[in-house]
């Protein structure tokens, strides 16, 4: 080590100006503007989450499919609606797939379309055993299952939220007694509530939402409460506390922003859980009466036919499984974004 | 000095990075270290220093963005046979790395909670180490586990065989966790800030036991701590980090009573001592160690150093030597440089030092 | 300290104590009946190891928790119980706090010029911006930040900036009592330098008084003209800091002052610190009354032990 030192220093000597050695008296300004790019948490997040292929193809799906829901129904000669029984259970048959043999409305090698009169229709997923047409019935349905799940998640994020907020910040009575309530709420199945709420309520688009969000919110709230019984004892609660900020502040100002992740990734994961809901409804004979649709309803509807018709139940039942895949792993892709330490 | 030292650790240019989302850090850029058999060397930084990284090497022990660019660690022990062999360590597989490690080298971190697994009592983590190294059972195991908390100062035994971590206060973990790491007789007692994380007091206990063990197995230890009063205490060879390079290394003795790189000066002037007079003013080293995502131009330290040269700015010192076993990477050291004395404060205190040694000496 | 004219002491803990209840029936006696005086514009230092209540005490202190039983005056209010209005907002405004974690001591989702106007908008919620954001960059100024990152996230600072951050925040309502829990511990040696010089520079400036909570006395041996050594939740030794330095009586403070590491190796190699073990010595700190030892210097014992440590 020794004799390397000194042949190193050696080597050097001859290379530098001798000027250089000089105190040097220029204040060099502190580079302490640490080069950090302007960062910002969005945009980290962001780029984590695009990097999560799966998470990202799924967002992608999702939205493509929100976008046929949209659009499909209206440019559609179809109604969802419009029983026509002479086009009763007709086979899917598209233009263009047709000329390949797939999808030309044929099965052993008899044209159903012809075989009722109707050559020129096309349905692009065929009929069910009223003669409406399935694809708009499909998106129609798809329609009604988004917004179902919707409402229902939202009116659940803000239940659940500020009953979690309540109960975690104000601890003591408040909260073992809000937390009874939600044990007593939670021990009874949310199926079996839901189930009778539609029995009692009768069945109908506003009585489902109200019985999806009647128990949905608990999972919300003992979420947000454990994030805010972790975040009270930080030291920059304790601080606000200090400085006399006003529980209603330090609750919305100081604790709501650092569980918004949460929040955020548990909405994301109750969607899919409750358009499940509903199909699971549906599927009891308890979902949106005749003649609207929803994919629960086209489930229920199509399995009835399905070993003579299977095309009348797969088309809901892929839409249904690629909606359900899709938000789980927009919500995976989500919680791994945001929290990427968890790993 | 003792002349039959005996090298077994040889590290030669060492440079680590790491892949973050900013782009890469250079967290070590060029390290050089030695450790002869029963010595204690110790390492001695700030955050962001680079320590912990670099001594990680040599356990293998890296995250899933590092990335080794250079470098050597050359180890010498006796295998199975007696005879002597020597490995570069960054070239092992992990099977062969495992073998060397907990036999040969063992670790020391620095929270005694999280080394210890919570659900095991500590005679079954005490026995899994053995097991994996030793041909040790049964009885023979029991008492070779009674023997290792006793070699680290632990009463109670039996009672504490059978207790979980979490029974244990720190101290006592921190016992533990080094009696697992020398149950299979290391060459190597590597210590990450061991007693950091714990009271004064007991710290002042392990420093003693860490010397004492040291002495009585012969075994070498590197020590890596922020903390110069602990370096005064352990230290045979001193090593003084700053971003990412030895910036000076030496004895003990050499390093606190002959510093010559500014960064020493100013570690050594912050720290208040407790015989210091209270009235003057600590001297703090201004500003804030360096981004290490930036290639550095020139002495990494330059910009904080109130005893600059221009040429800091531009190129990078050499280690210059100043004894045989005191080098220095600074280019004050250079013949051209011009003179500079060592601040008024810290050559007082250095006095006072030296006198103090003398006193106890007398 | 007091001299011939009367100083008002700005801070009066009269023994104090903090018990909780833990589950499974028993009380932890986190703080055990103890009292100390703080004076206007002095350092107070409040030393001891992990469990000897001195962060309990410092969050007692400015009502973090509420008092078990004890008083406690501060500018002469009983601040003891539960509070009027009146007294919460002089409270909150005239005594602040620093805190030990870095990291955790800034909501890494506020900027810093958020985070440092915190009190502000707490007590002077319409105030204009302009003025509020003029009071963050002059005290940004005058803890060593730099105006151009007031709009940056905790997450670009350095544990040594957000520190400044802290103690900007804390300063800028300027209260009369600043209590320090731990607030340089986690800091690296040369930035706790800074951030120590810091402190005592705005002390000569505005005449804050400190409580300095920390476990490090030869840190706490700088700042502070007056030190209690706690163990276990009682003081056992308090008085000017050259007294108990120079003249240490209880066994508890010489064996902490003994376990510091000396800079010296030639020492330190060969010095053994001292053992302290409270059971072994028979000390019941329970049964010890505060003996004087000389002016502004008095041990917790009991006479026997008195007479024994003084000879």
């Amino acid at each position: 080590m020794e004799a390397e030192t000194s042949a190193m220093a050696q080597g050097m000597r001859q290379d530098e100006d001798a000027k250089l050695f000089r105190l040097s008296t220029e204040r060099h300004e502190e580079a302490d503007s640490r080069e950090y790019a302007d960062y910002s948490y969005a945009r980290e997040t962001l780029g984590r989450f695009l990097a999560n292929k799966g998470a990202t193809i799924a967002v992608v799906i999702i939205f493509a499919i929100v976008v046929l829901a949209i659009v499909c129904p209206m440019l559609s000669p179809y109604t969802y609606y419009d029983v026509d029984s002479s086009q009763a259970n007709l086979l899917p048959r598209m233009p263009g797939l047709e000329q390949l043999g797939i999808f030309d409305g044929t099965r052993n090698g008899i044209d159903y379309y012809a075989a009722q009169g109707v050559p020129d229709a096309y349905h692009y997923f065929g009929t069910d055993s009223l003669g409406r047409d399935i694809w708009t019935r499909v998106w129609c349905g798809t329609r009604i299952s988004l917004a179902i799940a919707l409402v229902a998640v939202v009116v659940d994020v803000v239940i659940g939220v500020v009953y979690g907020l309540i109960s975690g910040y104000f601890g003591g009575k408040v909260d073992i007694v809000m937390q009874r309530i939600t044990e007593i709420l939670s021990s009874i199945p949310q199926l079996v509530i839901v189930t009778l709420m539609i029995v009692v309520l009768q069945p109908g688009l506003g009585n489902i939402v109200i019985a999806l969000f009647i128990t949905g919110w608990i999972d919300m709230s003992r979420i947000v409460r454990a994030q805010v019984l972790k975040m009270k004892n930080q030291e920059f609660v304790l601080a606000a506390r200090t400085l006399g900020v006003k529980p209603k502040d330090i609750i919305f100002k100081e604790i709501l922003p650092n569980t918004l992740a949460q929040i955020v990734v548990t909405f994301m994961f109750s969607i899919p859980n409750a358009i499940f809901l509903e199909a699971f409804l549906a599927f009891v004979g308890l979902g949106v009466p005749a003649p609207t649709a929803s994919l629960g309803t086209l489930i229920n509807d199509g399995y009835k036919a399905a070993t003579i018709f299977p095309y009348q139940v797969v088309a809901p039942v892929v839409v249904l499984a690629v909606l359900m895949l899709g938000f789980n792993l927009f919500g995976d892709g989500l919680r791994d974004a945001i929290d990427p330490e968890r790993s | 000095m003792d002349h039959q030292r005996s090298r077994i650790v040889r590290m030669r240019n060492l440079r680590v990075s790491f892949k973050t989302a900013n782009g890469i850090v250079h967290a070590v850029r060029g390290v050089n270290l030695d450790v002869y058999r029963g010595e204690t060397v110790a390492i001695v930084g700030e955050s962001g220093s680079g320590k912990s990284v670099t001594v990680k090497q040599i356990m293998g022990i890296r995250s899933h963005n590092e990335i080794v660019e250079d470098g050597t660690i050359e180890f010498t022990y006796a295998d199975k046979e007696g005879q002597p062999k020597t490995v570069d360590l960054m070239k092992l597989n992990d099977r062969e790395l495992t073998e060397l490690k907990g036999s040969h080298i063992a670790m020391v971190f620095q929270d005694p909670l999280t080394s210890l697994d919570p659900t095991m009592t500590i005679e079954r983590q005490l026995a899994e180490s053995l097991m994996q190294h030793t041909v040790l059972r049964g009885d023979a195991l029991h008492a070779r586990c009674v023997e290792l908390l006793d070699m680290v100062g632990i009463t109670d035994i039996e009672a504490r065989l059978k207790s979980y971590p979490h029974q244990l206060s720190g101290g006592m973990r921190q016992r533990v966790v080094i009696a697992i790491a020398l149950s299979c007789n290391p060459d190597l007692l590597i210590c990450d800030e061991p007693t950091t994380a714990l009271d004064v007091t007991i710290q002042a206990r392990i420093l003693e036991l860490i010397l004492e063990i040291q002495k009585k197995l012969g075994i070498s230890v590197i020590f890596i701590t922020h903390n110069l009063g602990v370096v005064a205490k352990v230290a045979d060879f001193v090593n003084v980090m700053y971003a990412g390079k030895i910036v000076e290394a030496g004895t003990a003795e050499e390093v606190f009573f002959d510093p010559r790189h500014p960064y020493t000066w100013g570690l050594l002037s912050s720290m208040p001592s407790v015989n210091a007079d209270r009235s003057s003013c600590l001297y703090t080293i201004k500003g804030n160690p360096p981004n290490m995502l930036n290639e550095i131009t020139g002495d990494a330290f330059a910009p904080r150093n109130p005893y600059a040269l221009d040429i800091d700015f531009v190129k990078e010192p050499p280690a210059f030597p100043v004894s045989e076993t005191h080098w220095a990477s600074t280019w004050l050291l250079d013949p051209r440089a011009p003179h500079v004395e060592l601040p008024k404060q810290l050559h007082a205190r250095i006095e006072a030092m030296k006198e103090e040694g003398e006193e106890t000496e007398a | 300290m007091n001299d011939g004219a009367e100083v008002q002491p700005l801070l009066e803990v009269c023994n104090l104590k903090q018990y909780f209840p833990i589950p499974g029936g028993n009380i932890v006696k986190a703080v055990d009946d103890i009292s100390f005086t703080i004076y206007p514009g002095e350092t107070f230092g409040l030393v001891g190891e992990s469990g000897s209540g001195k962060s309990t005490t410092g969050r007692a202190v400015i009502r973090l928790d509420d008092i078990t039983s004890g008083v406690i005056r501060f500018e002469g209010m009983d601040i003891s119980g539960k509070l009027s209005n009146d007294a919460e907002r002089r409270l909150r405004s005239d005594m602040s706090m620093v805190f030990q974690d870095p990291m955790a001591s800034l909501n890494p989702y506020h900027k810093v010029i958020d985070t440092i106007a915190t009190g502000l908008d707490a007590h002077y919620p319409h105030m204009d911006r302009h003025e509020r954001a003029e009071k963050v960059y002059r005290m940004m100024d005058r803890v060593g930040l730099s105006r151009s990152q007031a709009n940056r996230y905790p997450s670009q600072f350095s544990g040594g900036q957000r520190q400044r951050v802290g103690l900007a925040r804390a300063l800028i309502m300027n209260p009369k009592l600043l209590i320090a829990d731990e607030a340089i511990s986690a800091l690296d040696v040369s930035i706790q330098a800074q951030v120590v010089n810091l402190m005592k520079d705005i002390q000569q400036e505005t005449g804050t008084a400190y409580l300095f909570i920390a476990h490090d006395l030869s840190m706490v041996r700088y700042i502070s003209q007056h030190i209690a050594v706690m163990h276990l939740g009682h003081i056992v030794e308090q008085g000017a800091t050259d007294k108990i330095f120079g003249n240490p009586i209880h066994p508890y403070t010489k064996s902490l002052i003994s376990a510091i590491p000396r800079l010296n190796p030639r020492l330190e190699r060969n010095r053994k610190p001292l053992v302290y073990s409270r059971e072994a010595l028979g000390i019941e700190y329970g049964q010890g009354t505060y003996h004087v030892v000389e002016q502004d210097h008095s041990v917790l014992a009991t006479d026997e032990e008195f007479d024994s440590w003084m000879n």
